[in-house]
């Protein structure tokens, strides 16, 4: 029985070579473990051996082209059946990396890639479906641990051993579902669930409501009566006849309609699309969604300063997070180059 | 999305009617509107009665957007 | 309240000249059935179809499933407000016909609401696996209805949930026609003696056991035949169900029929006296998009299942657009009062990113799962349809190789509690 080839991937702080003023380094590999591979090596035991160790900045990594693909190429050329990455903790462009490198692994050389990031990893909603992700405390103080998760999880998908539960196997829930017909009906599975959890007897939930990650909320606008304010709507406020297609579910794009010069939204000029919800009023109204009007009349009170010539909008029906996050993030250029300060979002 | 852009330092008032969600979720800056079907309104009201229900929710978004906050709050 | 119900055990159903069971075999006498039925002007005409477990058949457009039962002693009678005086049931002795099913089966008229109306029933095949009346013998009655009622074959409806006027009047007359035959079917065994006898009593029980009611989040339902919101909520005795005042299909999952044999409440009555002390069932449910609304519906549900004395609540509870969030408010307001909750739940994501929750709360941490909505699954063609040429929401042959989704599939997604099927979350 041969060793199982391990190929460890990490960045450049934890690979020893630097802080911040290193994440600019490009990929580069050596043999055998580096730093925190020593505890990841211990967790993997005998039947498994790291034979290399890749790693890069993390701003390498982001912004180069093709930095993904040289660090692929590094831990090819090892011949590895297995590639673990980071764990990132909460570090999001060492997640963003971990997540993308272990997703071309998987895919190009065919080999088992885990990573492992806390909750809030930004690397978790992007990748959570397409990887396994061992979840992860915050900081490095949850190292050792981290390995043993990252290790068990990568032996058993190597060994094809069916994973348990993410509650059992402490990896991020990837979205999977598998259906099957249980033993007993829901309704004797919810009475015994429900006496045990009376009685404060341990029990399992067969399905964990999503947990999710908490962000640091902006500071406040400072000065309200000199500042400019956008809205920004998810209820698919759109103009009449929709002509540039949005979608009433499942959005792909966002879009943005001149407003500077109205001081409300008609019904006879706008509409809303959304399938998610009864539309009528808001096609009564469609300041009841997005109100231009109670805002112009705060503008002209003076309550802020100005109101961002445009209406932004997209439905926020069923939008899958990932995708949410990149409208934000292509809002956000817009809104900075024309020096929003602060966004009103309304929807359902 | 109103998560990404006060991550990315733009304060966001949320305003929603599922505002038990949006905490779940983490929204830090949510503002509570009036129904699913017309957030910021409500039909049954007379035209100058809604607009002064309109006025203050936004008022309330106004609000929001000058408060620090340190985790998900409901402007009321 | 104290409810014997005796059972019938039925193995087989034929036609015959006259209605009635011995030996485990009903007897159909359909002439008797049509009349039954089209004393009322609402039909043009009612087919009379037995359909068996096994058999190459596929029932379309099928919506109300009822059992058999009849009440012959105590005070009122089956199905309050439809077929008996709408007075409160739930004692005294009631049989049933163990094993069979009255299907009310019909197109959608002009006028009708058709979210979710897509409902098909193989009684054999994999589609046979996720719905319970392909194992039960049917007495499908496909109705055709007056054309006087529906002198336009297009209608605008505004109410989107609910149909035009006409289309609920006609919803309510197929719902009566079928419990209408449902308890002639049972009545035919009024002088026998059922094959046994089951009882079911909230007797007193130890006092360390913990008091459990059922949160029953329904939809739109006839109660004591009326269609009436449950803002407030409302207190029933589980016996009252199974006698059939809680009745009709909405927008597909739920049956009469497994209201009449809830499972969830015939659980919480096995296990009490042992482990629970089940103290009664809370209704609730109001159709509204009102934050207000939702908080009041909710918290009031809340307060009944304290008032009941509840220590732990089980909820069968509704994962749509609006209504999840009532559930789970629901659920919200128990946890606060310090009973502790458990909930029947389905899931509705449409694919991996999707957490398969419209709405959800941290303190819901005790779910069973009954499936996903949207599971995809692949039906065989079939020698024979019964219930209408075109399928409710697909223009595909109904004859045909069909790939539905679970939720299209007769009752496959109702949270009473009956089903084995689940998803688990990987």
């Amino acid at each position: 029985m041969s060793t199982i080839r391990v190929v460890h991937y990490l960045n450049q702080f934890f690979s020893g070579i630097g802080a911040e003023e290193h994440a600019g380094l490009g990929p580069a590999k050596k043999l055998g473990v580096v730093g925190p591979g020593i505890a990841l090596q211990q967790a993997l035991g005998e039947g498994a051996q790291i034979v290399a160790t890749v790693y890069c900045g993390d701003n390498y990594a982001n912004e180069q082209a093709n930095a993904i693909d040289a660090i692929l190429a590094l831990v090819s050329e090892e011949r590895p059946d297995i590639l673990i990455a980071g764990p990132a903790f909460a570090s999001g462009r060492y997640g963003l990396a971990c997540g993308e490198l272990c997703v071309r692994a998987q895919d190009r050389l065919g080999i088992v890639a885990v990573t492992g990031m806390h909750p809030d990893n930004p690397g978790v909603d992007l990748y959570r479906t397409k990887v396994h992700i061992a979840r992860t405390r915050e900081s490095a103080a949850g190292m050792s641990d981290a390995m043993k998760v990252m290790a068990q999880l990568a032996l058993k998908l190597y060994a094809r051993v069916p994973l348990g539960t993410p509650q059992e196997e402490r990896y991020i829930p990837t979205g999977r579902r598998v259906h099957f017909v249980a033993e007993q009906s829901a309704a004797l599975r919810a009475v015994d669930m429900l006496v045990k959890k009376m009685s404060g007897q341990p029990y399992a939930t067969e399905w964990p409501v999503p947990s999710y990650s908490q962000v640091e909320p902006a500071p406040p606008v400072q000065d309200l009566a000199h500042a400019k304010i956008a809205l920004v709507t998810t209820g698919g406020v759109v103009p009449r006849g929709n002509p540039d297609r949005l979608e009433s579910a499942y959005a792909s794009k966002w879009l943005k309609y001149p407003i500077g010069e109205l001081n409300d939204l008609k019904p006879s000029d706008w509409q809303s699309i959304h399938g998610g919800f009864d539309t009528t009023n808001v096609n009564e109204d469609p300041n009841r969604m997005a109100p231009l009007d109670a805002l112009r009349e705060l503008e002209r009170e003076g309550a802020f300063q100005d109101l961002a010539d445009e209406l932004y909008t997209t439905t926020g029906n069923t939008a899958a997070i990932p995708t949410a996050r990149r409208f934000a993030q292509e809002m956000l250029q817009e809104l900075r180059a024309n020096d929003v300060q602060g966004v009103i979002l309304t929807s359902a | 999305m109103a998560k990404e852009l006060e991550a990315a330092g733009m304060p966001v008032a949320y305003v929603t009617t599922l505002d038990g969600l949006a905490r779940s979720v983490g929204a830090p800056r949510i503002v509570r509107g009036k129904a699913i079907t017309n957030v910021a309104g409500d039909p049954n009201l007379r035209p100058s009665d809604e607009k002064a229900l309109r006025k203050e929710i936004v008022n309330k978004a106004l609000k929001a957007l000058t408060t620090p906050v340190k985790k998900s709050t409901a402007f009321d | 309240m104290r409810l014997e119900v005796g059972t019938f055990q039925i193995r087989a159903i034929e036609f015959g000249a006259r209605t009635g069971v011995a030996g485990g075999t009903l007897v159909v006498d359909k002439d008797e059935v049509r009349r039954l039925v089209l004393g009322d002007s609402h039909f043009a005409d009612v087919q009379v179809h037995l359909v068996r477990p096994g058999e190459n058949v596929r029932i379309i457009n099928a919506k109300d499933a009822v059992e058999p039962r009849w009440k012959v002693s105590g005070p009122g009678g089956v199905f309050p407000g439809f077929v008996s005086a709408p007075t409160t049931v739930g004692e005294g002795r009631t049989h049933r016909l163990g094993g069979v099913a009255v299907l009310e089966v019909a197109e959608p008229v002009p006028g009708e609401q058709t979210h979710f109306r897509e409902q098909i029933l193989d009684m054999s095949g994999p589609g046979a696996e996720f719905s319970p009346f392909a194992q039960t013998l049917n007495v499908a009655l496909e109705f055709t209805p007056n054309p006087s009622l529906f002198p336009s074959a297009s209608v605008g409806a505004k109410d989107v949930l609910g149909g035009t006027h006409e289309a609920e009047d006609y919803n309510r007359a197929t719902t009566l026609a079928c419990l209408k035959v449902a308890a002639y079917l049972a009545r035919a065994t009024a002088e026998q003696t059922p094959d046994h006898v089951e009882t079911f009593e909230l007797t007193p029980c130890a006092p360390v056991l913990p008091r459990v009611a059922c949160l029953y989040h329904t939809q739109a339902n006839y109660l004591y035949g009326m269609k009436i919101a449950l803002p407030f909520g409302t207190l029933v005795h589980p016996n009252e169900l199974f006698d059939g005042a809680l009745v009709g299909w909405r927008q597909a999952y739920r049956s009469t029929y497994w209201d009449q044999n809830n499972q969830a409440m015939r659980e919480l009555y096995q296990a009490h006296g042992k482990s629970v002390n089940f103290v009664g069932c809370v209704l609730f449910y109001d159709l509204t998009p009102e934050r207000e609304q939702k908080e009041r519906v909710s918290s009031a549900a809340a307060k009944l299942a304290r008032l009941l004395g509840a220590q732990g609540a089980l909820l069968l509870g509704i994962n749509g657009s609006n209504y999840a969030i009532d559930t789970m408010l629901a659920i919200q307001e128990c946890e606060k009062l310090g009973i502790k909750t458990t909930l029947i739940y389905l899931d509705v994501g449409y694919g991996p990113d999707d957490p398969g929750f419209v709405h959800a709360a941290p303190e819901a941490d005790a779910i069973v799962c009954i499936g996903s909505r949207d599971r995809k699954i692949t039906l065989p063609p079939t020698a024979k349809v019964i219930g209408g040429q075109r399928l409710a929401s697909s223009a595909a042959d109904p004859r045909g190789e069909l790939t539905v989704n679970q939720r299209d599939i007769h009752t496959a997604c109702s949270t009473q509690g009956f089903t084995r099927q689940t998803t688990r979350f990987f």
